[in-house]
């Protein structure tokens, strides 16, 4: 015979004496206290029963459109949490451009040392704008060097800037310390901002969460309207008002403000574009605007916002200032009388409205709303500007109709899949059958309450799960019931066959059991929604099983056969 | 009742010829994938987007896909989704190298400028593209029932029941055919039911369900997918190994779910199945069931050898087969049943998940009778081969081990 070496250190309890001492000796003549198994199988049952409840009590008091004096079918409805694929929602991906923070850093920080260098004396030409990774000054015979260096080591930061000077341009950059800093607190900001907005959506049990180093994870639950949804998380919602330069347009093409301004417009100012309406054909063409690159008040400014109308009674937005932002907008509004003031919203001029005099807090966004965009608008000028612009990679909504739907389907398949197994399983085993059943019944409420205990959310996938368990959680009794009968045509009474038939069967329950579980786990590292609580259904509904299978099937034959000392047939 | 009673059927008599099935399976499985470049992964793995519409009557592919084209999106698939009866139609957009495009927002507003353009005026609310915030809003804004001059009643409590009938009843049914039928839901008032015909319109379909999944997170999910599956084989293995404390029994062991991953990857390809996320959750599960049925079947080989170490192996192992045989039936048997329900009635959207459960299961079952014993001789008789330094190739005698189970009974 070929060498195998199979291991005898590692085998269970259960094999282990028997395949020692060859057949057993009829033990079971002595009764294994009933008393606290029974106790411990109904505590359980119990116990997954009031978890469920309560939960489902939980639920319904969170709910603000319970009924007031719910009905037990209400109740049992709320004990589990649904998923998004059931209940309809939306689930985004959002990844934080942090460049863009990255380059606003960039752009004040070039503003703070040309203000300095301008106190001091010193002359800075930038090359061109700020970018995200820094910004470059050129240096020529007539630079002060020396006082140029000071200068950048005492306006900027400590320990946040790497000066490298090469030659004609040197280059001011972040250091890598920092830049990681800024961005980290960039998609914080920006998590707490979709946080803000989401909460003034209204949206019951939301989650928003940081996902790796730059994205957000954002499901709303029940929420059916992603457009809006979208537009509301999604805009950045940075509002700039600067002033339009005299020769500012606005310009059909930017090719024409290029010419307009000679071939290069000066540092100070911007190309802007905006759009022109004609509200008869009801489209937009794109027009340029030259704005002065300083803003005379941001977004930040804001003390409130809300819906308004315009002079043709459309709605429109209306924003009112703090007080420093209102002491700014005075100054700058009271000084450029007889100006255009630009209102640029995420790098777009809306309007271009002449300062007709002196405004101090208070202005209003036009530009052709509709009444949900105006009011979306407003929530977003609320809860603050984002500090970057953010980009879908992922976005999965699903209609409420389609998730009714899929529960129902699901819950058909669920039922019409137990009965089958409960029908087949009872003509087969026959008694012995029913004992299974039970165990199974006992085996989807324990589930069940398990899930309503630590909220798992159920999920279309988790409902197929909860179908799989029932089939394959029936395997451990299948896997006890044919050992029994192995045993008794073995030729053991039939009472010592049972609890020989549960003894044998142990071991080889444990490693169905592990094996599977283990398989499952991955699933938990892996994947959306979905495939986490079908993993969730799958591992709990096997764990349940070990229970059910072994512990209460047991308890079940020894409560049928158990009383009497001589057991002549076992319907099995 | 009893299928089969003491079976004896000689598995390893035709192990040669169960290992020859399994790679004619194995081959046509991988010339299909050749062939196709690939399983046919579904937009959670390549990036792209799917958009599933409703519609109140039967829906003309052919119009859908001139709109969405014209408004310059590129389709790759315009089909009918579903039963017939539903007017479902499902759009397939291929992936776009720039991530952040609202492909679901751009579809519906072009479907709904070229079928309803009535809908898309400035002022009209669409009750079958809107959802229940915006439709609270509109009624506290304009406030038919006047309940501003009633000060016993809450406005947003009042219109919120409202609101959540309205949908409900429109989530239930899938889309309302006309604005009487959102006005005869049961908690509407006459107040707002003659406001819903005045200011609402009902278009001719609702956006069912709308992914879009840049190529960032596609790659992502692609190798978390292999991962996972490659890490459960590992897991497998190790389990197996340590239990059974033996290569031979792990190994076989893992070609057994290797080889039922991949029979089923196989047959998804030839039959044109879509992998999808709940798809390689189904392999996973897939792995775990059929390591069931063979750690069954090993555990009894175990017990076997224990009690006697005077048989030959392979007697041994075709007994333990034979023993365990009635249960694998069985418990095969009845998942297979919760399996077949799942699949005929689950609906269309696990259809590809309960598919693969389904062949998956039955190739599981097959392995662990027809291969992952089986493999565990073969290994061993070419173990006994080199150890007796024979220059002869692998399998020695293919069938001597198995005419000796056959002669011993």
């Amino acid at each position: 015979m070929p060498g195998v070496s199979l291991g005898t250190g590692c085998e269970t309890e259960a094999t282990a004496p028997a395949v020692r001492s060859g057949p057993r000796p009829e033990v079971p003549s002595v009764q294994k206290p009933l008393g606290w198994r029974i106790a411990l199988t109904l505590a359980v049952l119990a116990g997954s029963l009031a978890a469920y409840w309560w939960r489902g009590q939980e639920a319904l008091k969170k709910s603000p459109l319970a009924p007031p004096n719910p009905s037990v079918g209400d109740v049992l409805k709320n004990g589990l949490k649904l998923g998004l694929d059931l209940r309809g929602g939306i689930h985004l991906v959002m990844q934080v451009k942090t460049s863009d923070a990255l380059r606003v850093e960039a752009q004040d920080a070039l503003e703070h040392v040309r203000d300095e260098a301008g106190r001091r004396g010193v002359t800075v030409t930038p090359v061109g704008p700020a970018d995200a990774s820094g910004f470059a000054l050129a240096i020529d015979e007539k630079t002060d060097t020396p006082k140029l260096r000071d200068l950048l080591k005492t306006a900027l930061p400590p320990n946040a800037w790497d000066v490298s000077e090469r030659g004609r341009e040197w280059r001011v950059s972040l250091k890598d310390v920092e830049r990681l800093a800024i961005e980290d607190q960039a998609v914080r900001q920006a998590v707490e901002t979709v946080r803000n907005r989401v909460d003034a959506l209204g949206v019951a049990e939301p989650f928003i969460g940081r996902q790796g180093t730059d994205r957000i994870l954002i499901q709303l639950p029940g929420v059916d309207d992603p457009a809006r949804v979208k537009e509301i998380i999604g805009t950045t919602g940075l509002l700039e008002l600067k002033l339009v330069d005299d020769r500012g347009g606005p310009y059909p093409a930017r090719d024409a403000v290029t010419a307009a301004y000679g071939g290069a417009l000066p540092a100070d100012l911007m190309v802007v574009e905006g759009f022109s309406e004609d509200s008869e054909a009801r489209t937009r063409t794109p027009v340029y605007y030259v704005l002065k690159r300083a803003s005379v008040i941001t977004g930040r400014d804001l003390k409130n916002a809300r819906v308004g109308r315009d002079k043709f009674n459309q709605p429109a937005v209306e924003f009112f200032l703090n007080a420093a932002g209102a002491v700014k907008f005075g100054d700058a509004t009271g000084r450029n009388v007889g100006k255009r003031l630009a209102i640029v919203l995420d790098n777009r001029v809306q309007s271009a409205p002449v300062i007709n005099s002196q405004i101090k807090d208070t202005g209003i966004i036009e530009g052709n709303f509709t009444l949900e965009r105006a009011e979306a608008l407003t929530l977003v000028l609320k809860s603050g500007a984002l500090p970057a612009e953010m980009i879908s990679l992922e976005e999965r909504t699903v209609g409420p109709s389609l998730g009714l739907d899929s529960i129902r389907q699901g819950v058909l398949a669920a039922v019409v899949g137990m009965l089958l197994v409960f029908v087949a399983t009872v003509l087969y085993y026959r008694l012995a059958g029913v004992n299974a059943v039970l165990a199974l019944i006992l085996n989807a409420i324990i589930l069940l309450g398990a899930m309503a205990w630590i909220n798992a959310t159920l999920t279309l996938p988790g409902i197929a799960g909860f179908i799989l368990t029932i089939g394959m959680a029936v395997d451990s009794n299948v896997l006890i019931f044919e050992r029994i009968r192995e045993e008794m045509d073995g030729g053991k009474a039939p009472r010592a066959a049972i609890d020989l038939g549960f003894k044998r069967a142990f071991g080889t329950i444990v490693d169905t059991h592990v094996t599977t579980i283990a398989a499952s786990a991955f699933l938990f590292q892996f994947g959306t929604g979905p495939v986490r609580g079908f993993a969730v259904t799958l591992v709990i509904g096997l764990a349940a099983s070990m229970f059910t299978a072994v512990f209460v099937s047991h308890l079940l034959f020894d409560l049928i056969y158990g009383p009497k000392q001589k057991v002549e047939t076992i319907s099995i | 009742m009893r299928f089969l009673k003491n079976p004896s059927f000689d598995f390893l008599r035709i192990k040669w010829h169960a290992i020859g099935v399994s790679i004619v399976l194995i081959l046509i499985g991988t010339i299909s994938l050749i062939a196709k470049g690939g399983p046919r992964l579904g937009i959670d793995f390549t990036g792209g987007a799917q958009l599933l519409y409703a519609f109140s009557s039967k829906p003309d592919e052919n119009a859908i896909r001139k709109i969405v084209e014209g408004s310059g999106i590129k389709l790759e698939g315009v089909q009918r989704f579903d039963k017939p009866e539903k007017n479902q139609v499902l759009l397939r957009i291929p992936m776009e190298q720039k991530e952040g495009r609202d492909l679901s927002g751009e579809v519906t507003r072009g479907l709904s400028k070229a079928l309803f353009p009535e809908g898309t005026k400035p002022g009209t609310f669409d009750l079958n593209l809107n959802g229940a915030d915006v439709l609270l809003a509109r009624l506290l804004a304009e406030d038919p029932e006047k309940l501003a001059s009633r000060p016993s009643l809450d406005p947003k409590t009042e219109y919120q029941k409202t609101t959540q009938a309205i949908i409900a009843a429109r989530s239930r049914q899938g889309l309302f055919r006309s604005v009487d039928e959102a006005g005869k839901v049961p908690g509407v008032s006459p107040a707002v039911a003659d406001w819903l015909k005045e200011k609402t319109v009902a278009g001719p379909f609702t956006m069912l369900q709308a992914e879009n999944v840049g190529p960032q997170v596609g790659r992502d999910l692609r190798r978390q997918g292999l991962w996972a599956i490659a890490l459960s084989w590992a897991a497998m293995l190790a389990y197996v190994a340590v239990r059974f404390r033996s290569v031979s029994f792990g190994s076989a062991a893992v070609v057994a779910i290797i080889h039922d991953t991949w029979v089923t990857l196989g047959i998804c390809s030839i039959l044109n199945v879509e992998i999808s996320l709940t798809v390689v959750a189904a392999f996973l599960t897939l792995i775990g069931y059929s390591m069931n049925d063979t750690v069954v079947v090993y555990d009894r080989i175990r017990e076997n050898l224990q009690k006697t170490r005077k048989k030959p192996l392979a007697q041994i192992v075709n007994e333990s087969i034979n023993q365990t045989l009635s249960r694998t039936i069985l418990t095969s048997g009845l998942t297979l049943l919760v399996v077949v329900a799942l699949f005929f009635l689950s609906g269309e959207v696990l259809r590809p998940f309960s598919f693969v459960m389904l062949v998956g299961m039955i190739v599981g079952v097959y392995s662990s009778v027809f291969i992952a014993a089986p493999i565990v001789i073969v290994w061993e008789d070419w173990k006994a081969t080199r150890a007796a330094k024979k220059p002869a190739p692998a399998p020695a005698e293919p069938n001597g081990k198995g005419k000796a189970a056959a002669k011993s009974r």
